[in-house]
């Protein structure tokens, strides 16, 4: 699988670059700021950008503008964007750039030092899945509304919808949760129900259902 | 005189424990000479540490993050490889898995520490973003008005704004037993307003706590005022206005 890598410090970028090597993946291209990043995925077209969030040149969220814009011009391209601190808006506009071929990923950037995770997530985000850290889910499931839908579910639907915003398959939130895939369909269905998707056929109903969570 | 009249903000903000002297007094003659100019668009001595300490605030938060906390995740990298190297002995490989456990604790330590210098959402995004990201935090279910740009607003008044929304919805979580807060945020006519309400039980004083005083101060410091009503069992309203100059 073909990366480019952006990412400002030097030392990290390095980091970046040799255990992404070491995972079997092709560093094609490096930058270090947003605009080169652009530039770097629109000469390589890679399968995957693996970008930090805050780079020059106003090291505030260039890097998720940067994400942004490469999905836009290329939806195949996954992106996975990595940041020192997560917040619900920048999933929702990832979540919202469209759902291309490749998926979209948003992890903590400690996340990258458990390499054999970290491999499985991009390969996964690859493979078109959307991946929230932990900490996203964690913060959406907790924070407080007036008419919550939450309310609609059980403890364990909401273990349901906590994996899901992972990206995590219904095989794979089976054999998290030991439950049957079954049970696991029944309680995805009774989500889609109490977030107002019952109608929709789309094929990218959990991202959606991750999203309208997360919107509301 | 009146509450807004620059000279009983300053008694209010400076001296509100110390008895009244003449020299005291016209020490605030003086202050709020200073302060008047300021509201004229001159900077007043408090704005200008505000605005030194707000300048030093971004750049320790900019510094832990290109330093710090990247140096931190190599090193948790280099730990979990030791850990995953199956030629390694296996009681270094479970020195490793607790030294990798460690260091994800301390970039997670290192975070919240960082956000309390500066939050990311108000470095990246100003205002605005920072009091969605606050709002969305808080315990009790907030209703969000925003009104304006929210853009270009200078650095002190940002962080001052982000202050005064965070104090206030800490008390509210703490003290007002509310079950709903309304949080205006207001950016025109050259001003920065912000209003948090809840319906909880009232009561509080605007010279009450260290916090509210603590706002009064910042808001004061930059040319603004800020007024608590507080009826008992009737909810609480912190108001805030700042001048921007956009």
């Amino acid at each position: 699988m073909r990366v480019v890598i952006g990412e400002d410090q030097a030392l990290m970028r390095e980091g970046l670059v040799l255990l992404l090597q070491r995972g079997g993946f092709e560093v094609v291209g490096e930058a270090g700021d947003a605009l080169d990043l652009v530039r770097k995925a629109d000469a390589h077209r890679p399968d995957v950008v693996v970008a930090d969030i805050r780079m020059p040149p106003t090291q505030t969220d260039d890097g998720l503008r940067a994400a942004l814009r490469i999905r836009e011009s290329t939806p195949r391209i996954a992106i996975v964007v990595l940041s020192q601190h997560v917040q619900r808006e920048y999933a929702i506009e990832l979540l919202e750039s469209g759902v291309g071929a490749g998926g979209v990923g948003y992890l903590l950037k400690q996340r990258v030092a458990d390499a054999d995770t970290f491999y499985s997530d991009v390969r996964r985000i690859c493979a078109g899945a959307s991946v929230l850290d932990p900490e996203v889910v964690a913060a959406m499931l907790t924070s407080a509304r007036a008419d919550d839908p939450i309310d609609d579910l059980t403890a364990r639907q909401r273990d349901v919808l906590a994996l899901m915003a992972e990206g995590r398959s219904n095989t794979g939130i089976a054999e998290r949760l030991k439950l049957t895939e079954k049970a696991v369909i029944k309680h995805v269905s009774h989500i889609y129900d109490v977030l107002g998707l019952r109608h929709t056929s789309d094929d990218h109903r959990r991202v959606l259902a991750v999203t309208r969570y997360l919107n509301r | 005189m009146c509450p807004g009249h620059p000279r009983a903000i300053l008694r209010t903000v400076l001296l509100r424990d110390w008895p009244a002297s003449r020299y005291q007094d016209r020490t605030l003659g003086f202050v709020a000479t200073r302060l008047r100019r300021h509201r004229r668009g001159f900077p007043g001595p408090g704005a200008r540490i505000l605005q030194a300490a707000d300048e030093e605030r971004r750049r320790i938060a900019q510094d832990l993050h290109d330093g710090l906390q990247g140096r931190l995740v190599l090193l948790a990298m280099r730990a979990h490889a030791l850990q995953a190297d199956e030629s390694a002995p296996a009681g270094v490989r479970s020195e490793a898995a607790a030294l990798g456990s460690g260091l994800q604790g301390a970039i997670a330590e290192l975070r919240e520490l960082v956000h309390g210098v500066m939050p990311a959402a108000l470095a990246e995004r100003g205002l605005f973003a920072a009091a969605r990201e606050i709002a969305d935090q808080t315990p009790i279910p907030v209703e969000l008005e925003m009104e304006g740009s929210g853009q270009s607003l200078p650095g002190p008044v940002e962080t001052t704004g982000y202050f005064v929304l965070a104090e206030a919805l800490t008390n509210a979580v703490k003290h007002s037993g509310a079950r709903e807060l309304v949080v205006r945020v207001r950016h025109g006519d050259g001003r920065l307003r912000i209003e948090v309400c809840d319906d909880g039980v009232g009561g509080a004083q605007a010279n009450g706590g260290a916090g509210l005083r603590g706002m009064a101060d910042r808001v004061g410091a930059l040319g603004g005022r800020v007024a608590v009503d507080s009826p008992c069992g009737r909810g609480t309203r912190v108001m805030a206005e700042v001048p921007c100059g956009s």
